[in-house]
């Protein structure tokens, strides 16, 4: 503990802030619509050795796997003459990063000479060269998006009109919000290299390197104290997604936790091996969905989470399975197995943290891609919709209705600004699905309905989502969410089943009905109370059918 | 217009405050009164406060009424039973917001429950495109026949907030009609009326707001209306919006959402008010009370504006002034968190239990405890003397404290102090560096009941070399109420690249918007020659989500003013511009003014009968030292005193620290500045 018990947190809750005013420059400057409407990017601050040290309220996902990736970026480059002119960027699966859209921009911070922190910032870029949108049937990385091994380039020479922004440029098909997306996380890492030097200048380098270093212990400290209060054994969890996309077998994920003292290990051994189909779930993504879990069940909310926090923590999973695939193995969907390896390490803590362990949410990401070629006026357009679902009911608490995963907190995009913005779609439904939260004492959060009316011919969709065939799984007599699915209504009356993954070509008149599934409930519906099933009712979350079907409501 | 009298109130949860401002032979004499608020029924707290205040109402042109039961009616959800028709297919808008969470790693997240139940949305048939064009058509018997049953359930307010109405008031406008005519005293409110500005979520939550409670605060000023006539009110009433301006109680109904929430927007007012009589323009607010610090940017007298708000989660987008809170207060609790850092707040112990040192059962460390502990509070001074505190109760608290984390009282109480000022810090930085304003060519205006203890401090840290404490340091907010001005915003979405904008367009765009603000403005009984307008757009590069507003005094000529001074704008707020991008316009924006003649305020003067310097000396705990400390009466204070810190200046409402190195000195209108000694 620092001598000055105030600095402590003067100083930590600076670095904080900096993260947040990052995070807020990124959002403001951001192109593209999956960054400044829906906001699927993060900024952090790490330390010279590559750790973690603040994150602000971005995405989980993105944000507990920077360790990683800055990490596996020093051990590849040279790090030791690096300039603040210089920018480390990275993206590929197999050198820390997730898959190829999130791209890692980490700035260094050098002060009289010495590399004291990085700036970073990670954004979702849904045009980055190669296949457009989500392609479900890229045999490698290679086929899914331009790749970065991590490499350091020289922002006045390689940027802004150099050969790397050049190279770039002339892969994009929309390189306005691709290149403006990049220029904003530059932006964002400035302004957390110029808040990082007046910290430094105000309270000394020797002070500041001390306090990054107790700030990490003290992430660990909370989550050693939090661990401890589990009792030692050895617990297990398991979760399936629906199929990969080509075959009908489900792909099942299998986590051993091992609590002993103060650490904990999980063990993914068991796991289905990894697939054929865009899908597989880099080592990095694994973690994190880990790291978040435990952070989400182990201490408060509000309690910082750095890379102290993962020291007791000891991930595994064999090389070759769907959670740790063999270069080059195609990930661009990981986001369909994420949530599973969430849920499969949560499951394992249901008996015995069952205060803290919800019922299974939807807990999917989906995510819905529509491109068209354009017109002479406007050129190619792409937008990019990230679709939540309902939370699981827990032992308090009704689940909460259409929010994006746990490991994302992505917002929904204005359906006035999509339609500003283009002419090839609009949105002709946003709205709850009754009836999709499992019944419960507590009930399931509600999924939504989300359609599509294509304005033009040849609009090219493509798509990823799951829990069309397992839905999310009731607790403690609680029932199952509602499974989703994807309809196509065509202009001639016709219709059809889409499949939860996959890409199709959409007509003018053609109507596409994405609903999103429920989460589970928790507890016997038996024993909800009347006032609150007639609540449900008169909102309609529950129809009265359902609610005598199910509740053994009486009126 | 000759203004003998004014009065305010302004209603808290525990007390209800009235100001009265008076032209005495020349000079203006200010009386305050507290009454203990009367919930249930909220006028009559005022009329009894009134009543005490004053016999003759002859001479009293205005009442300025403060926000707070509107404020409240939404947080405790007291408004009437509301209905919203939205476009079919959209009828979960106000359950699904924009689907995130405000704290990413909250699994058991819990949405605020929407002021209108699902049960009582109605989705209407219809559709428009977001150029305004009708996709469906709006069906009349369908209106008819939703307007019946909410007829049969007896709901005398509707909201209307259909998808692109901004781009066309043609489906909302007929709707309204129909349910007028329906409905005969049902209060019908359309987004296009009060909000015609596009992202249909942060519209529809403010068109549900507005409805839910305009019927409340009408019914409630009616009343109080004529209780004051019914005593010789000859005046009218003036609400507090959110923008630091006023409206007339007849514009209620279409704009109650802008009084939500402008307790801290009037404070602002004040302090503009009181800087620009000391000849200061460019200022930072900050406005300390018992559980929050605010904090707001001034240039040349004009607040910073924001138009993403929110009240207890639901969106309201109306522009508000850009203040930002902290949980920072004189009742801040301190504690020792799960992994032995020191934090302070965001809890706070209130006014009741409050501070431990104020003897009303507190047994936890505030900010103020570590105050009363460095002797800078003193316990018979405190609130001059109507309020004694017990420093026992305080040392034996931050002992405690102190003990967990194995250090000194001493060191505990400035560390306290100090982790507080640096939460304070992060708002002000937010509220200035964050914006693009650097925060050292600014002065700090400090007041509310903690304020002054702690500027200098934050000042200096932050490389700010002015404070200024004005008088009345304590109850700046109910002044504010006093002079601030006659202000209505109006916003109209309309989407076009600046090069494809021609300079009929701009003018008839805000010309159209100027009408109706006149109209709007000569309906309240305003003359036509005292409106001044302020003009703006809300820009962005095109592609981009977010815009920027540009301020103009004028209509702007043509697209090339406005794509110049965007890109200025932007370099201002983000520190780069890229000039070869396109710039478009998202919306127009139109500021309509009605200067308050505040003459009635300028006989506010020192007492020039004080000619001594009085003070005594005691100990205070300042940078791990107990030196002497001169501590002083700000109504004694003679005349051009120039007063050397470490200093306390005490005063009813509010006690000022001056620091080491610092000087304050009383000016005309009996404010202090302080000023940082240069090295």
């Amino acid at each position: 503990m620092a001598k000055d018990i105030a600095l402590f947190n003067i100083l930590t809750n600076n670095l904080m802030s900096v993260a947040r005013e990052m995070s807020a420059d990124f959002l403001r400057s951001a192109y593209s619509v999956v960054i400044r409407e829906a906001a699927d990017c993060s900024t952090f601050l790490a330390d010279a050795k590559g750790r973690i040290l603040a994150q602000p309220q971005d995405q989980p996902l993105h944000m507990n796997s920077v360790s990683r990736a800055l990490t596996g970026a020093l051990s590849k480059i040279d790090a030791t003459n690096l300039t603040e002119d210089d920018a480390i960027i990275l993206n590929d699966p197999y050198s820390g990063g997730q898959h190829q859209s999130d791209i890692y921009i980490f700035s260094p911070i050098v002060h009289d000479g010495k590399l004291v922190a990085f700036a970073g910032t990670t954004g979702h870029h849904a045009d980055l060269g190669h296949s457009a949108g989500f392609n479900l049937y890229a045999r490698d990385i290679f086929e899914e998006r331009f790749r970065f091994c991590p490499m350091v380039f020289s922002v006045s020479r390689d940027w802004n009109g150099g050969i790397l922004e050049q190279v770039l440029r002339s892969n994009l098909r929309i390189p306005r919000d691709t290149i403006g997306d990049i220029n904003a996380q530059l932006v964002a890492n400035e302004t957390g290299r110029r808040r990082v030097h007046g910290l430094i200048e105000r309270y000394g380098y020797d002070t500041f390197m001390e306090i990054c270093e107790e700030f990490l212990d003290y992430a660990e400290k909370v989550m050693r104290a939090a661990l401890e209060e589990i009792p030692d054994g050895v617990y297990y969890g398991e979760c399936m997604a629906d199929d990969d996309g080509i075959h009908d077998e489900p792909l099942v994920i299998k986590a051993k936790v091992t609590v002993e003292g103060s650490e904990v290990w999980v063990d993914f051994t068991g796991t289905c091996p990894q697939v054929t189909t865009a899908i597989n779930c880099p080592f990095s993504s694994t973690v994190s969905a880990t790291y978040t879990m435990l952070k989400m069940i182990m201490t408060d909310p509000s309690f910082p989470i750095n890379d102290g926090s993962y020291r007791p923590v000891h991930i595994f999973a064999p090389k070759g399975c769907l959670l740790n695939p063999k270069e080059f193995a195609p990930v661009e969907g990981r986001n369909v197995i994420i949530m599973r390896v969430f849920q499969a390490v949560l499951k394992a803590f249901e008996d015995v943290l069952p205060q803290r362990v919800p019922a299974q949410g939807y807990d999917q990401r989906t995510e819905v891609n529509l491109q068209w070629a354009g017109d002479e006026k406007e050129g190619f357009v792409a937008i990019s919709d990230q679709l939540g679902g309902g939370y699981g009911a827990s032992i308090k608490y009704d689940g909460a209705d259409q929010l994006d995963d746990p490991l994302g907190n992505c917002t929904n995009s204005p359906v006035e600004s999509l339609e500003i913005e283009q002419k090839y779609f609009r949105v002709t439904r946003y709205d709850l699905r009754c009836d999709s939260g499992g019944a419960g004492r507590h009930r399931g959060g509600l999924g939504a309905y989300r359609e599509y009316e294509i304005l033009e011919d040849n609009v090219n969709m493509t798509v990823y989502s799951d829990r069309f065939k397992y839905p999310a799984k009731g607790v403690a007599g609680g029932q199952d969410g509602t499974k989703a699915y994807i309809k196509l209504y065509h202009a001639d009356g016709t219709q059809e089943d889409l499949p939860s993954k996959g890409s199709r070509v959409l007509n003018k008149g053609d109507r596409m009905l994405v609903a999103i599934g429920g989460g589970a409930g928790y507890g016997n519906p038996k024993d909800r109370p009347k006032e609150e099933i007639e609540s449900d009712i008169r909102r309609k979350k529950v129809s009265l059918e359902k609610a005598r079907e199910l509740y053994g409501y009486q009126g | 217009m000759s203004i003998k009298k004014k009065f305010a109130a302004e209603i808290g949860g525990t007390f209800t405050d009235i100001i009265l401002f008076e032209d005495v032979n020349g000079k203006t004499q200010l009386k305050t009164l507290k009454v203990a608020s009367t919930p249930s029924h909220p006028e009559e707290a005022v009329i009894e406060g009134a009543d005490k205040l004053m016999k003759d109402w002859s001479n009293t042109a205005e009442m300025l009424h403060g926000s707070t039961v509107a404020t409240n009616a939404v947080l405790e959800r007291k408004g009437v039973s509301t209905a919203l028709l939205v476009t079919e297919g959209f009828a979960d808008t106000l359950e699904i917001l924009r689907g995130d969470k405000t704290n990413i790693y909250d699994l058991f997240y819990q949405r605020p429950a929407p002021v209108v139940p699902r049960n009582l949305v109605y989705p209407v048939t219809e559709r428009l495109s977001a150029q305004g064009e009708v996709i469906i058509p709006l069906s009349e018997a369908q209106i008819r026949q939703i307007a019946g049953q909410l007829k049969e359930q007896g709901v005398k307010s509707v909201g209307i907030c259909f998808l692109h109405s901004y781009a066309s008031e043609k489906h909302e406008k007929m709707a309204k009609k129909i349910i007028e005519e329906e409905i005969s005293d049902c209060i019908v409110t359309a987004s296009y009326e009060i909000l015609p500005q596009f992202r249909e979520y942060e519209r529809t939550s403010t068109v549900a707001i507005t409805s839910y409670i305009a019927p409340v605060m009408i019914r409630y000023i009616e009343s109080l209306y004529h209780q004051l006539q019914a005593r010789g009110f000859g005046g009218e009433i003036f609400i507090t919006q959110s923008n630091g301006g006023v409206i007339p109680m007849d514009a209620l109904r279409k704009e109650v959402a802008r009084t939500l929430l402008s307790g801290p927007a009037a404070g602002v007012t004040g302090a503009v008010f009181m800087a620009k009589q000391v000849g200061i323009e460019d200022i930072i607010t900050l406005d300390i009370g018992g559980t929050s610090a605010d904090v707001c940017l001034i240039n040349k007298g004009n607040p910073l504006v924001s138009t993403t708000n929110e009240i207890d989660g639901n969106a309201i987008a109306v522009p508000m002034l850009d203040i930002v809170t902290v949980g920072a207060g004189g009742g801040s609790i301190a504690w020792v968190d799960g992994g032995g850092m020191l934090q302070v707040g965001p809890q706070s112990a209130g006014a009741d239990p409050g501070p431990a040192c104020y003897c009303r059962g507190g047994t936890k460390p505030t900010l103020s405890d570590a105050m009363a502990y460095r002797g800078l509070l003193r316990p018979d001074h405190f609130a001059g003397g109507n309020y004694k505190l017990d420093p026992q109760k305080s040392r034996k608290v931050i002992g405690e404290i102190a003990q967990q984390l194995g250090t000194t009282p001493d060191e505990m109480a400035e560390a306290i102090c100090r982790v507080m000022e640096a939460n304070t810090m992060q708002a002000v930085r937010l509220a200035s560096t964050e914006r693009g304003y650097d925060a050292r060519n600014y002065t700090m205006v400090a007041f509310g009941g903690a304020g002054a203890l702690m500027a200098a401090s934050i000042a200096g840290e932050l490389g700010m070399k002015k404070v200024l404490v004005p008088c009345y340091a304590g109850l700046l907010s109910s002044f504010g109420l006093l002079v601030a001005d006659i202000i209505r915003d109006y916003v109209q979405t309309k989407v076009s690249l600046c090069v494809e904008t021609s300079p009929e367009d701009l003018k008839n765009q805000f010309e159209k918007m100027q009408d109706k603000a006149v109209q709007d403005m000569v309906n309240y009984g305003f003359k036509r020659e005292n409106l001044k307008f302020q003009y703006a757009v809300d820009a962005r590069y095109q592609g981009q989500a977010f815009e920027l507003q540009v301020d103009f005094d004028h209509i702007p000529e043509n697209g090339e003013e406005i794509t110049n001074a965007f890109h200025e704008v932007h370099r201002a707020r983000y520190g780069f511009n890229s000039p070869q991008n396109l710039v478009e316009i998202v919306n127009y924006r139109l500021k309509t003014i009605v200067p308050q003649d505040n003459d009635l305020l300028s006989g506010m003067k020192y007492d020039e009968a004080v000619d001594k310097e009085e003070y005594v000396v005691q100990k205070a705990l300042m940078g791990g030292e107990w030196k002497d400390c001169r501590f002083y009466t700000w109504s004694r204070l003679p005349k051009d005193a120039v007063i050397q810190g470490p200093a306390v200046i005490e005063d009813e409402t509010s006690t000022c620290v001056v620091p080491q190195t610092w000087t304050a000195k009383l000016q005309k209108n009996g404010s202090l500045i302080l000023e940082k000694e240069e090295n």
